[in-house]
């Protein structure tokens, strides 16, 4: 008995648990009031049952056992059932209630849509729609902030077209897709997210601009057009929001709307270019074009401004090409239009129309369009034809002259022919001749080089009997001077002089044969080096004739051989000297100057009696001379060697005078440097020491 | 040997109540942790069929039995109503 009052009691005390949670459990919505009141009926009455059970089983008393369990029984049992009706009918009223809400959902959504696609039909071009979908977006599901991305054509960034709430966000801005962000999480997923709270998120981590926003919930779709992703529709909240299914199958639809709109739009922009280009390609075609149907009936034409109509536009649009053209080319085109529709090729014919007064030549090319219709393509060929005809009787002008002018050409060949062969005698005589001329020549230079070894071995013998006449004139004017009247002494005297200046003269002469016979090997000769030898060995000359001397100070190195430099500054120098005024002491400078290319110029200036123009090429001559031998003694062979010499060593002689002011000689002479070849360098000119 | 009409009733009106729910077991599915209610269900209707036997055979093994299936269905309730009232489960 015992333990069946403890499982009473245990009964009885669950039973009461029950009723408390049932009175404290702040979860009541769960079940509808109805049926909460019949589950507390059921539990009191399941109580009372126990408590009646505990009471009997306790001795208390079995009044319960005997009059109440039986009808306790069948009301517990009946609650049961009416619990589980009243259950199912609630639910049928909320199913009721949440199928109707949905539909009022879906029929506002619907409707919205249906709205959406008319806008998106309607705007073709893609600016305009980036931004009417990004607006839309927002307002579908009041949210703060949009942006719409497009997939780039590698799959790899999303670029973003527009933007709500994003100012600094620019238009094909990058958004690399293997980042770990919602968006790419989308695009690798093909479908929608959503972030409750980016704060809780773990999945994805925030861009910085949504954390720069205040941010904390999103909503991002894929759109997808053809199974593949073709771009991304995010949106944002400032506040906490957890979207609703419908909301997010809302915003995928829209968003899979959204990607059809675009793709249509830039298909329209494309077309629209296509159509552009095709109407330039069209316009630039100068032929005329008519469309036409099967049986050759005008639909439409494009005109062209280098072909007139045959008759105006009126006359054959929507008329068969019998009615309008001339038989012969009607049936032409009938032929050509069934023979281009029957094998799907072009075909052409030719035709020729009195259009006012000319006649006129087209090429006609029927070209298939569709089952049923052709395009022709009309070429006024008129010009081509006329030109064709030019170039054929051109063609036919230009071969008989070119037969003409070959049958000249041979008959000129046949003269110069006959010329060459005559050249080519010519040229064996001139051959001849110049072989002759080379043979001359040489025994020319022979005999030359006899005659100048001959002059020099003349010069030198002669030399014996002039100085066995000096000596003897000398000797008689010594030893017998006093056996000898005046006009002995005189005679003698005179012997000796002549003696002397034929010796000098042949000195001189021997001394311009040599330079003329010298082999020249070339070296580095110091002009300054040679004054100077110049100048010691006319030092007494100098001081007799009390002559100031002014040298440059450094005087270059020239291209010459030692004695003929030597020999051609003594020279002018003992000029200058010499051919001085005679109340004037010489004044002498010698200084260089640098002249184009190689050379360098070496002036020799005195203060003499200067030289008359017209005598300035003559006295470089040999045996010329200006004076008499009693005023200004010499051989008249001096400035010839100088000319000779210069020559010799690659230069040049030349003089700048004044009479009664001075002369400037100058020698031409090529510049040493360490090669052997020019300098630069302008040396010291004008500078004296 | 004996048992009372109304025994038979309760009976009867548990059997139908055990119709009901096989009929419309995929609706009453939806009710909140259904498993509980209907465990405890199942159990007071053993324990209603066990007070019928009991008049019959082993009176006193039986009608403990009765009193234990009835204490398991007051359990089972009270899990039940747990879960519904305070826990909030759907």
């Amino acid at each position: 008995m015992k333990a069946v009052s403890l499982i009473d009691l245990i009964a009885a005390i669950s039973t009461t648990l029950a009723i408390i949670f049932l009175f404290y459990g702040d979860q009541k919505r769960n079940l509808s009031k109805g049926n909460t009141r019949v589950v507390l009926s059921i539990l009191i009455l399941t109580l009372i049952h126990d408590a009646g059970n505990i009471l009997e089983w306790g001795g208390i008393t079995d009044y319960f056992d005997r009059y109440l369990e039986e009808p306790f029984k069948i009301v517990l049992s009946t609650l049961w059932l009416f619990f589980l009706i009243i259950s199912l009918r609630d639910m049928e009223i909320a199913n009721h209630n949440r199928t109707k809400k949905i539909l009022n959902m879906n029929i506002k959504n619907l409707r919205k849509m249906i709205e959406l696609t008319y806008d998106f039909i309607s705007t073709t071009d893609p600016e305009r729609l980036y931004r009417k979908i990004t607006q839309i977006s927002r307002d579908l599901l009041e949210l703060d902030f949009t942006i719409l991305f497009l997939l780039s054509e590698d799959k790899e960034a999303l670029l973003v077209k527009d933007s709500l709430g994003f100012p600094e966000l620019k238009k094909d801005s990058l958004d690399t897709v293997n980042e770990n962000n919602l968006c790419s999480y989308v695009v690798m997923n093909k479908k929608p997210a959503i972030v409750v709270d980016y704060t809780k998120e773990n999945r994805f981590q925030p861009p910085e601009i949504v954390k720069q926003k205040g941010i904390v919930s999103a909503i991002c779709a894929p759109m997808i057009l053809e199974e593949k992703v073709f771009g991304v529709l995010v949106g944002y909240t400032k506040k906490t929001r957890r979207f609703k299914n419908y909301e997010i199958a809302l915003y995928q639809a829209f968003a899979n709307e959204a990607a059809i709109a675009i793709k249509n739009a830039l298909h329209i922009q494309e077309l629209n270019k296509e159509k552009a280009h095709t109407r330039a390609l069209l316009e630039a075609i100068p032929d005329l074009i008519f469309k036409l149907s099967k049986d050759g009936t005008f639909l439409s034409y494009k005109p062209s401004q280098q072909i007139q109509l045959y008759v105006p536009e009126e006359e054959f649009l929507g008329r068969n090409i019998s009615e309008v053209l001339p038989a012969d080319i009607a049936k032409k085109t009938i032929r050509a239009i069934k023979e281009s529709l029957e094998h799907k090729r072009p075909s052409m014919f030719n035709y020729s129309l009195q259009i006012e007064g000319r006649l006129r030549h087209f090429e006609s090319t029927i070209v298939p369009f569709s089952d049923n219709e052709v395009v022709a393509i009309v070429k006024n060929v008129t010009e081509w034809i006329a030109t064709q005809e030019e170039l054929k009787k051109h063609k036919t002008d230009l071969e008989t002259i070119v037969e003409k002018r070959t049958s000249e050409l041979k008959k000129r060949l046949q003269e110069i022919e006959l010329l060459n062969r005559g050249m080519l005698n010519l040229l064996e005589d001139l051959q001849i001749a110049n072989k002759k001329l080379r043979e001359t020549t040489k025994q020319l230079e022979e005999s030359n080089r006899e005659l100048e070894a001959f002059a020099y071995s003349v010069s030198h013998d002669l030399r014996a009997p002039l100085r066995a006449m000096q000596g003897f004139s000398e000797a008689l004017l010594e030893d017998y001077s006093d056996r000898l009247d005046e006009m002995g002494i005189e005679y003698a005297r005179r012997i000796k002089e002549a003696a002397e200046r034929m010796d000098n003269l042949i000195l001189d002469l021997l001394t311009y044969s040599r330079i003329t016979r010298t082999e020249i090997r070339a070296q580095p000769i110091d002009l300054g080096g040679i004054i100077n030898e110049v100048l010691e060995s006319l030092k007494d000359y100098i001081e007799e004739k009390g002559a100031v001397i002014e040298v440059a100070n450094n005087l270059p190195k020239v291209r010459a051989t030692h004695s003929i430099a030597l020999q051609i500054f003594t020279n002018l120098i003992s000029n200058a000297i010499k051919f001085s005024k005679p109340e004037l002491p010489p004044h002498i400078k010698i200084y260089s100057e640098t002249q184009k290319g190689n050379k360098v110029r070496i002036y020799v200036q005195d203060n003499g009696i200067g030289i008359p123009q017209e005598h300035h090429e003559r006295i470089f001559r040999i045996f010329e001379r200006l004076h008499g031998v009693e005023t200004y003694p010499g051989t008249g062979i001096g400035l010839a060697i100088v000319k000779r010499g210069a020559e010799k060593v690659g230069g040049s002689v030349g003089l700048e005078s004044e009479p009664g002011i001075g002369s400037k000689f100058w020698v031409d002479m090529i510049r040493w440097n360490k090669e052997g070849a020019f300098n630069e360098d302008p040396g010291s000119d004008y500078t004296f020491g | 040997m004996s048992y009372d009409i109304s025994e038979i009733i309760v009976l009867i009106i548990g059997i139908i109540t055990l119709l009901f729910i096989k009929n419309n077991y995929q609706n009453i599915k939806k009710l909140p942790s259904f498993r509980y209610f209907l465990i405890s269900f199942y159990l007071v209707l053993t324990g209603w069929f066990l007070s019928i036997l009991e008049g019959f055979f082993l009176h006193r093994t039986l009608n403990m039995l009765e009193h234990t299936f009835y204490a398991l269905s007051s359990i089972s309730l009270a899990i039940w109503c747990y879960r519904v009232f305070v826990r909030g489960r759907v």
